[in-house]
């Protein structure tokens, strides 16, 4: 795999310690976007059979970054930024991540085991199959130190906004410049969502966060809405989760705004490090990081055509070779020992091996719909993902953007002014009057 | 190896769909606790809609929400939720 | 497999037995009814459940299985139960990672303390290995244990752990393989009756008749039978779990704290799965997590492992106790409404308890046996002021 940098802005190189070797990395870039410029793909192994394992969406949605850090077990490094002596370590291999010997558990069960009903003919062996299932399992040890307690911060907002894309950052600034107190959570390290890295939009995102925060709205970056509750004598509140603690949120009125995931596509080694979503090439590229040099792109070409265009593009603007984007369904199987070294592609009445350092795969999205139906919106298998199809059932959350359905940014512009023009009205229709 | 993995993280292969639908689990949440697919690190993220198009189309039941989602969203340190013991309001 | 909800399965008009609640309690009941009964005489029987398998309290509980408990009936029916689950792996040809790791019940008062030691005395009456120990022996069991304010702790070692799901499938599959016929997603609306005799249930998908309905429906129990006018003294109560990150093996027993409620284990997956009691509940039936539920399980957990403060939680789920004032459970023909027969109020408690449970209600249906069991725990108790005791109540 020959992952490299693309030399385009000066960053301030520290160094990480992992497995006892010293990696450099960009001060501040994620951990796993380090760890594959220095072409480490392949992390850490899978629970089960220990096939190996790498970052695939470098957004948080994973598990392929997983590692020890700082003594703390399972951190997914595609979130932790790069400081100088941050140590590594791969957890649950007998080896490395690139020889683990507990990978003969692959081998040994090719066709899959039935963890069922496999050993059950006799007590004694039974046992034995038991124990050492036992220790064979987890993935982290206990960390090396007790942990002090985090951080708890009460909010009252009028409103919750969950999300910085341009939906959230549209109707946040509506919010807030109707005079409403606003509380915009974002996971992401900087607001715009995606567009931050489209050319030409990152700029309007940024002008949208700052005449926002102008509005008076108060933006947490890296910040995660973790769940929406109704406690007994409480009432509705959020749980977000920031870097050294958590918000609980008593919000009179709350919007949606968190968009859609790019889940994994599914064929023969598509879980094999090295092959990852268009999203996370995307903001591998944002961090000047070229992902590989030989690479094959394919997608779903009826919903993600012009975006996968793009990024063949951008690739092959960085000195890459890029095959596609070609229809998912072209790819008959991804191979390699320890990260992706080949992958088949159907043509015409055959198929082809080509040799590749990466595989995009980009299927449809999904909305981002864990939130919204806690808070009581139906969702609907449509073409193989899920869409909201109604909204919130509870009278204070609103749902905009692209996790409600909006296809193109003037879409999730309308749809972000229409949900912030229904809570500001009903906000006013319950008695309670804007300052 | 020509293992076809729907749940990276717990490991879940397509024929334990196959097998969890022949054994008569058509719904997202049967199939789910047979096969485990959706319980692990990333709680679905990245599997719970392929798996519930796979099932959808060989016989299963997708029905409505795609499984009941489970607070928190990501994993969060017990350190940070031990803080919600203090109530609102109450001095640390 | 059987039906399990395919629409275009059909009920069957009569049966024999028909039984509410496909949970762990009514599935152990049914192949032990099917199994027990000579070839011959094999009664028909109609299992009802309208959710999906897994999807009350035998799905959504931690797994916990033990045998401390402080009276003489839960600590005897207690030790059958875990000598069922031992073997059930191979009998029924499923896992179910049953795993004799302890458990500890730590006691930070004189009070408690005195009450373990009472306890754990009348489970060696009836040849548990159980002792209180002191803090040391604690720490030793479990390293990681903050001991500094222990009085004592109760120790197990017997006791142990499952992965609760199998035990529903391999009773359901063995059950189907009998004959038995089960139904998910099908809702009883209703229950027939003949002046106060109960005859049968109603269905969206049709009625099934039968001389005896059985209600194994645990929580939901109190909704059968009001539907003939029978109020039982039982209500739910939603008891909130939850599980953290995968970790490699260190956690042996189940470490229990009966004041707080806190219970943690590690799973066979090297899951913390664990809950603790919570008041402030809502009314009824509730599956929704709570913010509080987290604060609380959180903290008491750190208190005694404060090991595992940087440890992740990756998921939260609830299900709900099924309560009696006197903690302990209805069992046994309602006389108001002959017919019908209850299994439930088996508090937080009830998966453990079935194995060996479905195994005595069908001995008692089919034979008449283990009356003064059923006599014990019958409805009618209630009625007559017999009311029982049970203080071991975890969680």
């Amino acid at each position: 795999m020959v992952a490299r940098r693309i030399e385009r802005s000066k960053p301030r190189w520290v160094t990480l310690r992992v497995d006892g070797e010293d990696v450099p990395a960009a001060e501040g870039e994620p951990i796993a976007m380090s760890l594959l410029a220095a072409g480490r793909v392949t992390l850490g192994r899978s629970v089960k059979y220990h096939r190996p394992r790498g970052a695939a969406c470098f957004a948080g949605r994973c598990d392929g970054c997983l590692m020890r850090v700082d003594g703390v077990p399972s951190v997914r490094t595609c979130a932790v930024p790069a400081r100088e002596g941050t140590t590594l370590e791969t957890q649950n291999v007998l080896g490395s991540a690139k020889h683990d010997l507990l990978a003969a558990a692959d081998w040994f069960f090719p066709g899959g085991m039935n963890h069922h009903e496999m050993f059950t003919w006799a007590r004694p062996v039974n046992e034995v199959m038991q124990r050492i299932a036992r220790e064979i399992a987890g993935i982290g040890t206990l960390p090396d130190l007790d942990a002090s307690v985090g951080t708890i911060e009460d909010a009252s907002p009028d409103a919750l906004v969950v999300g910085a894309g341009i939906a959230g950052l549209e109707a946040a600034r509506t919010l807030g410049e109707a005079g409403l107190e606003v509380l915009l959570v974002d996971e992401e390290d900087a607001p715009g969502g995606l567009l931050r890295f489209v050319e030409g939009e990152a700029e309007r995102a940024r002008a949208l966060a700052d005449a926002a925060r102008r509005a008076g709205v108060d933006l947490r970056s890296r910040h995660a809405a973790l769940g929406l509750y109704d406690e007994p004598e409480r009432g509705r509140l959020a749980l977000v989760g920031g870097e050294r603690g958590l918000l609980r949120v008593r919000a009179r009125a709350t919007l949606l705004a968190t968009g859609r995931t790019e889940g994994a596509a599914c064929f023969e080694g598509s879980d094999l490090p090295g092959v990852i979503g268009a999203e996370a090439a995307t903001r591998l590229l944002a961090h000047d990081v070229l992902p590989g040099e030989r690479i094959v792109l394919a997608g779903d070409l009826s919903t993600r055509r012009a975006e996968l265009d793009a990024l063949a593009a951008a690739l092959r603007a960085a000195g890459a070779e890029v095959r596609g984007p070609l229809p998912l369904a072209s790819v008959a199987r991804a191979e390699g020992s320890a990260s992706v070294e080949w992958v088949t592609l159907r043509e015409g009445e055959g198929e082809r091996e080509h040799g590749v350092d990466l595989l995009i795969a980009a299927p449809r999205t999904s909305a981002s719909y864990e939130l919204a139906v806690q808070a009581g919106a139906r969702c609907e298998l449509r073409d193989g993902v899920f869409e909201v199809v109604e909204a919130p059932r509870e009278r204070h959350t609103w749902i905009a953007g692209a996790l409600a359905g909006a296809a193109s940014v003037e879409d999730a512009i309308s749809s972000a002014a229409g949900a912030a023009r229904a809570m500001i009205e009903a906000l006013a229709a319950r008695g309670e009057s804007t300052p | 190896m020509s293992k076809i993995i729907v749940c990276r993280c717990e490991d879940v292969t397509l024929s334990e769909l196959e097998r969890a639908l022949a054994l008569g689990y058509r719904d997202l949440e049967s199939v789910k606790r047979h096969t485990a697919f959706g319980t692990g690190y990333c709680q679905g993220k990245q599997c719970v809609a392929l798996c519930a198009a796979y099932l959808a189309a060989h016989g299963g039941a997708v029905g409505e929400a795609p499984f009941t989602p489970r607070p928190p969203t990501r994993p969060v340190p017990l350190a940070h939720l031990a803080a919600l013991a203090r109530e609102e309001g109450e001095e640390p | 497999m059987t039906s399990l909800g395919s629409p275009t399965a059909t009920l069957p008009e009569s049966a024999d037995y028909v039984i509410v609640g496909a949970g762990i309690m009514g599935l152990a009941t049914a192949w032990n009814l099917a199994r027990l009964a000579d070839g011959e005489a094999r009664p028909r029987i109609v299992v009802i459940d309208k959710s999906y398998l897994c999807g009350g309290a035998s799905g959504r509980n931690g797994g916990g299985v033990r045998a401390q408990w402080s009276s003489e009936t839960n600590v005897e029916l207690m030790k059958r139960s875990i000598a069922i689950a031992a073997e059930f792996a191979t009998r029924m040809r499923i896992n179910v990672w049953f795993r004799r790791g302890g458990y500890l019940f730590l006691a930070r008062t004189e009070a408690r303390a005195k009450e373990l030691e009472a306890s754990a005395a009348l489970q060696r009456e009836h040849g548990l290995p159980t002792r209180v120990i002191e803090p040391s022996e604690a720490r030793a069991i479990v390293p990681e244990l903050d001991v500094s304010r222990l009085v004592c702790a109760s120790w197990n070692p017997d006791d142990g752990v499952v992965f609760p799901w199998s035990f529903v499938w391999g009773y359901a599959r063995a059950a189907a393989s009998l004959g038995v016929s089960i139904h998910t997603h099908t809702e009883v609306t209703d229950l027939i009756t003949e002046g106060s005799r109960v005859r049968g249930v109603v269905t969206p998908r049709g009625s099934v008749r039968a001389e005896r309905v059985l209600v194994c429906a645990g929580a939901w129990s109190p909704e059968i039978t009001r539907m003939v006018g029978v109020e039982l003294p039982s209500r739910p109560h939603r008891h909130e779990i939850c599980a953290s990150e995968p970790l490699k093996p260190f956690l042996r027993p189940l470490v229990g704290d009966l004041e707080s409620g806190l219970y943690f284990s590690q799973s066979m997956r090297g899951e913390i799965v664990g809950g603790i009691s919570n008041a402030r509940v809502p009314e009824g039936i509730d599956h929704a997590s709570s913010m509080r539920f987290l604060g609380l399980y959180a903290s008491a957990l750190l208190e005694a492992m404060p090991r595992l403060g940087s440890v992740k939680i990756l998921r939260q789920w609830a299900g709900c106790y099924d309560l009696t004032p006197d903690g302990n459970p209805l069992c046994g023909e309602v006389d108001e409404a002959p017919g019908l027969y209850l299994m439930s109020g088996f508090q937080g408690h009830g998966f453990m308890i079935a194995p060996i449970m479905g195994e005595l209600f069908a001995k008692h249906l089919l034979f008449a046996e283990e009356r003064a069991l059923f006599e014990r725990w019958n409805l009618r108790r209630y009625r007559e002021g017999r009311l029982l005791h049970e203080s071991m109540i975890l969680g």
